[in-house]
């Protein structure tokens, strides 16, 4: 991995010392053992604080939607493949300006996990060496996608019947406490008021009862159907660990099925649900 | 004057008589990756191997509370009020970073007007503590906010393991007293003080490398507007974890809802970490920024707590540092506050 | 232990509304018990969280002076959720009061006095609490001048009470609108606060001045002030901020160490001053 990080940091530099950019996000040395951290810089000297490795598992493109980086014209964005769909999302639905950002790209073999596991993204992934870049860090590297590995837990709920399924997300999304790490790690969660913190009308209940958590959950889940790319991000940064990346697989699965879409693969063509054709199927409707 | 010990095996079995007393069970016990402490959990599923992810806060403060109800009727209203059924409860096994937490926020929940639902709770909550021998978890900074891994704060009962096999209990209160025969019913030897001592030097010296934060509160009362604020925060999404597993935060919102004409008022856990959370209706927002909502947090647990309560609103748990999504480590930056205190910057 | 429940409200009926602007309504509230009826009490400065239940709670001052027992009376902006519903409510609706809650104003301190009270819009509220309990008392005090403005006739408060201030022969009242705001028939000044009191430039000496505004209004009426000689001790504002519980728990109203439910909403302006930028 060292020689990613030694060419990051190359390209960062120029990048900043060229003044191309006002800024490069990336990840910097952590402060546990096996962590990284977000950093920003926005000088060339600091360009070697940039690392890459297996720790890199944050998706830096959520920081596109906050200040100081929304605020800026040109910012440099270190990302995996799984980063950059995001940012092709964000493109598409016009939240960030394709020549705001130069894309540091960079080919990873997979990050680790909660408790070293290897998450399901890194072992479904098809974009070890990303396609949609403007520099690329780091050799190519081969994707091996693991066809089943997105729906093989899917299949266990799909085997439960109705009331058992309920009985499962009941438990599950009983333990949320609506601290919205889940929103606010998820690049694409980009309302710049979020239905939840709406009070006319009280959309969605506040509080963390039953009732409330679950339409936050499900009315998230909706936000994102067609657009989520599956970087984890969300069922990373939850407290209590509610496995939320089976909401938002069910959902890409629906949406591939009904319109043969998969969000943030080509940022030429236009996501379903944002769009609409005369001759769009109309059969659920009628 | 020498304690008692048992073995570490009969442990769930004390959970066990403890919890067959008739009180509610509150232990850590492993889900995954990770150990929460959960109620009413199999005393045999008792995992002592690190410090859960949650605190212990949610059993005296749970998330969400009903703190009365109400029912409309033409032009009139009727307001009921709401006592929580508590009965005893005992929480097995909570680290001294958790119990310590509960004498710290206590005096705020009773700042001139008392807060029944937290003093019900804890009230009737016996406390066992379990001392770390050695701090569990890489984040863990406790002694530098004047705590140790064997601190007695807000203990009923401490166990200290001593080794692999022999755990030491020490009765610290009278709710801690009234249970002893519980434990002794398991006792297989005694410890004197020079293995307690030991024991408690063990523990401390595997936090040696933290920093004791003696000088911050005077650094942060003078450095208001000090870049270190933007410098450290950038990578925070205001997303909450830190509060929400927080042993010691304790902002809360207060919402109305309501199905047809009668619904509860509710009291949930909320947090300075929100944007909402000092938003006027006027629009303006006193905090508006992450970096200034974060120095906030800071400020509140290190100067504006110890200001008024006369304690620092924080254990040390470092769960805020283990489970920050982004690694922003809340130590870290009250480190560098201490260590610009220290020269005089 | 106690098990009186902090968060539960006062049944109060409104006995009285008025709409005083088309977005500020006020109300006269009766207690509905008959002992907290009697025996309730507060000071002038004191605020209170008043509910809609259903909607939720919306802090605002007690507008009325603790020297007319049986009721209280508030004034607000209906512009969020809570203030909307609480506009909607009726005569003989009952609605929650929660309080009093916070610090006071240190009458005794004034007594002897001179009393100075400037007041923009929406803000006249809490001066008037004070206003009245002077009044009340009128003669602990010297000379009472009040400086009230808004941005137009419509949107002056309490007009009515003007009226009779304006009748009393122991009150200088000065009222005025922004340039552009007045009516045809307006008789009152035309002119920014500040300037307006700078105008009638009561003393500084031996004075209090009670200041209440929005921010741009205080920011340019306290060098005004100063300038006649009210010291940073004698002149007092109240500060709002965002407030749920009004009881010093839920964490959210503190100006650095300052709880402004606690140690507030009363400050003088030295105290202001000395605040960090928190609010």
């Amino acid at each position: 991995m060292s020689d990613r990080t030694d060419r990051i940091r190359e390209i960062a530099r120029k990048w900043l010392a060229d003044g191309a950019v006002e800024a490069v996000v990336g990840w910097a040395e952590g402060t546990l053992g096996n962590r990284t951290a977000p950093v920003l810089i926005r000088k060339a000297e600091e360009a070697d604080r940039l690392v890459f490795n297996e720790h890199c598992i944050n998706n830096l493109t959520t920081y596109l939607k906050r200040a100081p980086v929304k605020g800026m014209q040109h910012v440099g964005i270190v990302a995996k493949g799984c980063d950059i769909k995001a940012l092709v999302g964000l493109i598409q639905e016009s939240q960030v300006p394709r020549e705001k950002v130069k894309i540091l790209a960079v080919t990873c073999p997979g990050v680790q996990g909660a408790g070293g596991t290897v998450p399901v993204k890194c072992r479904a992934c098809d974009v070890k060496t990303p396609v949609f870049y403007d520099e690329l860090a780091g050799e190519k590297l081969e994707s091996t996608p693991d066809p089943d590995a997105r729906t093989r837990e899917l299949e266990k709920l799909d085997a439960l019947s109705a009331g058992e399924r309920m009985a499962f997300w009941r438990k599950e999304l009983d333990k949320c406490i609506r601290c919205y790490a889940c929103r606010q790690a998820c690049p694409l969660c980009i309302c710049s008021r979020c239905i939840a913190e709406k009070n006319q009308p009280q959309w969605v209940e506040t509080s963390p009862h039953p009732r409330g958590n679950f339409s936050w959950n499900l009315i998230r889940a909706y936000h994102l159907a067609g657009r989520c790319v599956e970087c984890e991000a969300c069922e990373t940064a939850c407290p209590a660990n509610i496995p939320l990346m089976l909401l938002n697989r069910a959902m890409a699965r629906t949406v591939k099925e009904a319109f043969d879409y998969e969000a943030g693969k080509d940022p030429e063509v236009p996501p379903p649900l944002r769009t609409f054709h005369l001759d769009d199927d109309n059969s659920f409707i009628l | 004057m020498p304690c008692m010990t048992l073995e570490a095996t009969a442990l769930s079995k004390v959970a066990r008589d403890l919890a067959g007393q008739g009180r509610r069970l509150v232990l850590p016990v492993r889900e995954g990756p990770e150990l929460f402490y959960r109620e009413g959990a199999d005393p045999e599923a008792l995992d002592l191997s690190t410090l859960p992810k949650n605190s212990i806060k949610e059993f005296l403060f749970p998330k969400c509370e009903r703190v009365l109800t109400y029912r409309q009727r033409g032009n009139d209203v009727d307001v009921e009020d709401v006592t929580p059924a508590v009965g005893p409860t005992v929480i097995f096994c909570a680290r001294p970073c958790d119990a310590a937490s509960l004498p710290v926020v206590e005096p705020l929940w009773n700042w001139d007007y008392k807060d029944k639902f937290f003093n019900l709770r804890r009230e009737n909550t016996l406390i066992v503590a379990y001392a770390c021998r050695q701090a569990p978890e890489e984040a863990c900074f406790c002694v530098s906010v004047g705590l140790s891994p064997s601190s007695e704060q807000g203990a009923d009962v401490l166990l200290c393991p001593l080794d692999e096999h022999r755990v030491a209990v020490k009765f610290l209160t009278d709710a801690g007293r009234q249970v002893q025969a519980v434990f002794e019913a398991y006792k297989t030897g005694e410890a004197d003080d020079a293995a307690l001592d030991a024991f408690s030097q063990e523990g401390a010296a595997s936090l040696a490398h933290r920093k004791k934060l003696d000088k911050v509160k005077g650094w942060l009362d003078t450095h208001f507007e000090d870049p270190l604020w933007e410098e450290k925060t950038f990578p925070c999404i205001g997303c909450g974890t830190c509060t929400f597993l927080c042993p010691t935060c304790h902002c809360f919102d207060i919402q109305d809802e309501s199905v047809f004409d009668g619904g509860s008022r509710l009291k949930s856990w909320d947090g300075c970490q929100f944007s909402l959370f000092t938003l006027h209706t006027s629009g303006h927002n006193p905090r508006g920024v992450q970096s200034q909502r974060y120095r906030q947090r800071i400020l509140h647990k290190y100067s504006i707590y110890p200001s008024k309560f006369g304690k620092i609103l924080c254990t040390g748990c470092g769960r805020c540092v283990a489970h920050c999504p982004v690694n922003l480590s809340l130590y870290d930056v009250v480190a560098t506050a201490q260590e610009r205190a220290e020269k005089g910057e | 232990m106690t098990l009186e429940n902090i968060y539960k409200p006062h049944r109060v009926r409104i006995e009285e509304k008025r709409k005083e602007t088309y977005d500020t309504t006020s109300f006269k509230l009766v207690f509905v018990d008959d002992e907290v009826r009697e025996r309730f009490t507060y000071r002038a400065g004191n605020f209170g969280e008043y509910s809609v239940f259903g909607e939720g709670e919306s802090t605002f001052c007690v507008a009325s002076s603790p020297t007319r027992q049986g009721y209280i009376e508030c004034c607000f902006r209906a512009v969020g959720r809570v203030t909307k519903a609480l506009a909607a409510r009726e005569v003989g609706d009952i609605i929650g009061f929660r309080g009093p809650y916070g610090n006071h104003f240190p009458l005794e301190d004034f007594f002897g006095k001179s009393m100075v009270f400037v007041a923009g819009g929406i803000a006249l509220p809490p001066v008037r609490s004070v206003i009245w309990n002077v009044l009340d008392l009128r003669d602990k005090f010297e000379d009472v001048t009040i400086v009230y403005g808004a941005r137009s006739v419509a949107d002056l408060v309490y007009k009515h009470e003007l009226v009779e201030w304006e009748a009393r022969g122991d009150v200088n009242l000065i009222t005025t609108v922004d340039p552009g705001g007045e009516t045809e028939d307006w008789k009152g000044r035309i002119g920014f606060v500040p300037n307006v009191l700078k105008e009638a430039a009561p003393k500084g000496e031996n004075s209090v001045a009670v200041l209440c505004g929005p921010p741009i209004m205080i920011k340019f009426t306290l060098p005004v002030l100063k300038e006649l000689g009210f010291g940073e001790e004698d002149v007092w504002t109240t500060l709002e901020n965002r407030m749920k519980c009004g009881l010093g728990k839920c964490g959210r109203c503190n100006v650095g160490d300052v709880y402004v439910c606690k140690e507030g909403p009363v400050f003088t302006a030295a105290q202001v001053a000395r605040m960090p930028n928190d609010f």
